[in-house]
């Protein structure tokens, strides 16, 4: 009977001892306020023409880091930025992801760049409970139904295309040519264009082209024969290129929207021979524009970011790239008020506007987020239109020009 | 004719790439995939050469054409020749091409920079159709590479050993061919050529570093449509998938583009496998 009592004993010991093995050192996200608030980032330098978003992104979140640890870190606890060196690869995102869970589990995660990397990651930090801040919006980190510590930090589409509407009225224009890509973005920027476009009264005419084509001449002949008033185009890097160029060799003279992916192309931005601003291809083009991309010297929040950003590194293309800035300010700002870093609590504090609107966030001055929807309900003149012009240190007519 | 000259120059774009696969096709019967890479660091050169350097046309066309040769000579070294089978050369060249790339990217950034070409920078109108002067100098230039190719291999000793290697190596270096030697050359023959046709290439693609995985399978395809090994064949090649790829974003929608283009690519195949001008060979077994 003791010899059976005895092995049941061992046996016990045993598995408890298997099992405790078999455990992560992790105890769900450590408090003592010794311990660095871990940070993770998708970054990289060699991801073909999302370098310079991820690039710029990763020099903001430093930024923020550098800004939110002077003011003392989160609740007290430094913040450590651990940089993902994935390249905007959603592949290389989730395996860094799942090995740096397997180690420790960071306290929060950030996207600058890549709607594929936040799609690939987002259902691993929800399964984590980790706190996710993405400026690669993707409807389902907009939901806190599905992902209840995700936030998403760039404007909506909605926003963006709301943003049209005034300038249509105070133009007098009637009939909308829209021309976009086929990225996942640039869909949805098209498709809820010409939903919008068209429920406020306006004829609307939408072409699409290909991301990868090198030349439009087609999609350009096919917008003129449908005689439009304006165009609204999206495009980023050489395609922004091609549509103007395309454009020009037409002979159409036709006033031309460019939305924001438009305004953080370089090419569009420095003058000839490195670009093409001052030249005939862009007489007839205005730029969609956070308020945050035309540097205002009031502007005191988005002057110190940038100020911090530029002592960093560079800021290549405009503001828009930034918003990884804003994420750590943000997670700082819910921390303090939750008087926590448990995701949860941090989450429910983002939800309270007064948290949000006091956190010195320097790229859009609030994010309104609420218990229904984690994407910020900014308000229209979030964006404004201006006249293309260098864009330097991520903002046009910058006293550093 | 707006729409027949925008896909004839972007055809032409293709047909280049697709002529110096044929060279070095021609010479070894391997497949260069860093071809559209050299391309693309001819153009980042040329932009190097008139933007930075300041140079005259002529300066920077040769200043193109030397640095793609002397990469093109170092790709034949380490990427080529320790390489016994043209299988495996496939894949290293392909490494060699993505190496580039990361090169490209390191040293001019990854947003495109625009190369100014010396013609006319205004388009122009010819027979009631628009296009730009370096459109137009794609299309010359690309037609007459084809025409100077062909009559080299036809009429210059080199050229007719380089034809000799294509069809049996082993009997070429019985009549005294150098094959190694032809076939390094041919190599740098491509880099020079890669120079020079980035150097037209970029005011239209712009020097940018995804500019090379953007050409390189639809230069192939030109290739496969056209043959493999006839020059007039990968030009014909070039400008058949330009011009189906226009037409069919302008009629079909550009989701109907690449999907046109490799249906005229089966089409091909199937009623001849060896493509337009490819030349079917016997053997004696």
């Amino acid at each position: 009977m003791k010899a059976r009592q005895a092995r049941w004993a061992a046996l016990l010991a045993a598995a408890t001892l298997v099992l405790s093995a078999c455990g992560t050192s992790d105890d769900g996200g450590a408090t003592e306020a010794n311990e660095p608030f871990v940070i993770m980032m998708s970054a990289g330098a060699d991801a073909g023409p999302v370098t310079d978003q991820l690039l710029t992104a990763l020099v903001s979140a430093k930024a923020g880091v550098a800004t939110v640890n002077a003011a003392g870190g989160v609740n007290g606890r430094q913040v450590q930025l651990l940089e993902s060196p994935d390249n905007a690869n959603p592949t290389k995102a989730l395996s860094a992801l799942r090995a740096q869970i397997a180690k420790k589990k960071p306290d929060a995660y950030i996207v600058g760049a890549g709607s594929n990397v936040s799609a690939a990651v987002a259902p691993i930090l929800n399964q984590n409970k980790i706190l996710f801040m993405n400026a690669a919006n993707i409807p389902a980190t907009a939901d806190p139904k599905q992902h209840p510590l995700a936030f998403n930090l760039a404007a909506s589409p909605q926003v963006v295309v709301d943003g049209y509407l005034p300038e249509f009225e105070a133009k007098g224009y009637k009939k909308i040519g829209i021309l976009h890509g086929n990225s996942a973005y640039a869909k949805t920027f098209g498709e809820l264009s010409e939903t919008t476009f068209k429920k406020a009264g306006y004829d609307v005419v939408a072409v699409e082209y290909d991301s990868a084509a090198l030349d439009m001449t087609a999609q350009i002949s096919t917008l003129r024969d449908a005689a439009p008033d304006v165009v609204v185009f999206n495009a980023y890097g050489a395609p922004a290129g091609y549509v103007l160029k395309g454009i020009t060799k037409l002979g159409w003279d036709v006033p031309l929207l460019g939305d924001t992916s438009v305004s953080s192309t370089p090419l569009i931005t420095q003058e000839p021979p490195v670009g093409l601003l001052g030249s005939p291809d862009l007489k007839n083009l205005t730029l969609e524009v956070t308020k945050s991309t035309v540097y205002d010297p009031a502007a005191e929040a988005t002057n110190k970011a940038v100020k911090a950003m530029t002592s960093i590194g560079k800021i290549n293309g405009s503001m828009n790239n930034c918003l990884s800035y804003d994420a750590i300010l943000l997670i700082a700002a819910a921390a303090k008020s939750a008087g926590s870093t448990d995701p949860a609590a941090m989450a429910k504090a983002l939800e309270d506007s007064k948290v949000t609107e006091g956190a010195g966030t320097a790229i859009y001055a609030t994010y309104p987020y609420s218990a229904d929807s984690h994407e910020p309900k900014l308000p229209i003149d979030t964006h404004s239109f201006a006249a293309p012009g260098p864009i330097v240190n991520g903002q046009l007519g910058s006293p550093g020009n | 004719m707006t729409l027949i000259y925008a896909g004839l120059s972007l055809g032409a774009v293709y047909a280049l790439v697709a002529i110096g696969y044929n060279i070095v096709f021609v010479a070894s019967r391997s497949f260069n995939f860093a071809q559209a890479q050299l391309m693309m660091i001819g153009a980042f050169v040329a932009y190097t050469g008139h933007v930075t350097l300041g140079l005259p046309a002529i300066v920077v066309v040769a200043l193109a054409m030397v640095v793609v040769m002397l990469v093109a000579a170092i790709l034949e070294r380490v990427a080529v020749r320790p390489v016994a089978d043209h299988q495996t050369q496939l894949i290293t060249t392909l490494g060699f091409g993505t190496v580039l790339t990361g090169l490209a990217q390191l040293i001019w950034g990854s947003q495109p920079l625009d190369v100014p070409f010396f013609g006319a920078k205004e388009a122009m109108t010819l027979f009631g159709g628009r296009l730009y002067s370096f459109e137009l100098g794609l299309i010359v230039l690309s037609v007459v590479l084809v025409a100077v190719i062909h009559l080299y291999n036809r009429r210059m000793m080199s050229g007719l050993a380089i034809v000799a290697m294509s069809q049996d190596d082993e009997a070429a270096v019985l009549r005294g061919i150098n094959v190694r030697k032809l076939a390094f050359a041919a190599f740098a023959i491509t880099g020079l050529l890669a120079g020079l046709m980035g150097f037209f290439i970029g005011p239209k693609t712009f020097a940018v570093a995804t500019l090379g995985s953007a050409l390189a399978l639809k230069g192939f395809v030109a290739l496969a449509i056209g043959g493999f090994g006839s020059f007039y064949g990968g030009l014909v090649g070039g400008f058949v998938v330009g011009l189906v790829e226009e037409h069919a974003a302008r009629y079909l929608g550009s989701e109907f583009s690449n999907l046109s283009v490799f249906l005229i690519l089966i089409l091909v195949l199937m009623l001849r496998p060896t493509g337009l001008f490819g030349q079917t060979q016997e053997r004696t077994v």
